[in-house]
């Protein structure tokens, strides 16, 4: 099996959310479905931190971005809160957990969602 | 002459027992230096270097818990044989090797919520005996 990020980072990490009330995604889709949690890369992506080159090895910076229905506020974002707490208890090990950033309203296709993003960060190593 | 620009991603380091360390480390620096005496002589000064010392300055991830962890290979050799030199081999880029003993410390152990865990060690050099391979 090939050694990506895809399939070593984020579709594990998508695979530990299998638990949680809402679609879960180790990419961008199309046109997610509410409620959804969606890994996207961070800014900056990928950091060489590690001496060394003869293998690369990454620190990657990804947000997991936490969206509900934007329908009443007070229960969206009680929804939200439910839904950023049962991803934090999944998160395996081996990931770094950063902040949370605040609630914003996003427009996805036709509707309106309130999305939070949480910041983790992990290591890769390219062995293939 | 061309501008040669070399970075830590150009090290490789390497150490007695073999654990992967290229792989948790971050920062790898080797200082070597000259003690040298200065005496104030009707001519002026005069200096006479009478030690070479060096210390080992290595930064890196913690690894507790992993196979063959580099962390926990340092913790039983400062533990059952702290004065039991420890062989370092340091390539700072191709053609440039430093081996040299150094004495096992402890790692420190914890870290932030935050945070991944890091350990910082300043290794002393054994008599300062740094020996260099240029090509």
């Amino acid at each position: 099996m090939t050694n990506t990020i895809l399939s070593t980072v984020r579709q594990p990490l998508a695979t530990a959310f299998a638990s949680v009330a809402g679609n879960v995604y180790a990419y961008v889709p199309e046109a997610p479905m509410v409620p959804f949690v969606v890994m996207v890369p961070d800014s900056p992506y990928l950091e060489l931190e590690t001496i060394g080159k003869a293998q690369i090895r990454t620190k990657i910076n990804l947000t997991i971005s936490v969206a509900v229905a934007y329908n009443s506020n007070p229960a969206s974002l009680d929804n939200l809160e439910q839904l950023v707490i049962s991803v934090l208890k999944v998160i395996p090990a081996g990931y770094i957990v950063g902040a949370v950033e605040k609630p914003t309203v996003t427009q996805v296709g036709p509707s309106n969602v309130l999305v939070a993003d949480i910041r983790v960060s992990t290591y890769y190593t390219q062995t293939n | 002459m061309a501008t040669t620009v070399i970075t830590g991603r150009d090290i490789s380091l390497s150490f007695t027992g073999g654990t992967d360390i290229d792989a948790q480390a971050t920062s790898a620096v080797l200082t070597k230096t000259n003690v040298r005496e200065t005496y104030q002589t009707l001519d002026g000064e005069a200096y006479k270097t009478v030690n070479v010392e060096g210390t080992f300055a290595l930064s890196m991830l913690a690894d507790w818990g992993k196979a063959n962890s580099v962390c926990e290979a340092l913790w039983l050799a400062a533990e059952t044989a702290p004065d039991t030199d420890i062989a370092i081999t340091l390539t700072a880029a191709t053609g440039a090797q430093f081996i040299f003993p150094i004495k096992p410390e402890f790692p420190t152990v914890g870290g932030s919520g935050t945070d991944a865990q890091t350990v910082d060690f300043t290794f002393k050099v054994s008599k300062g005996d740094v020996g260099e391979s240029f090509s």
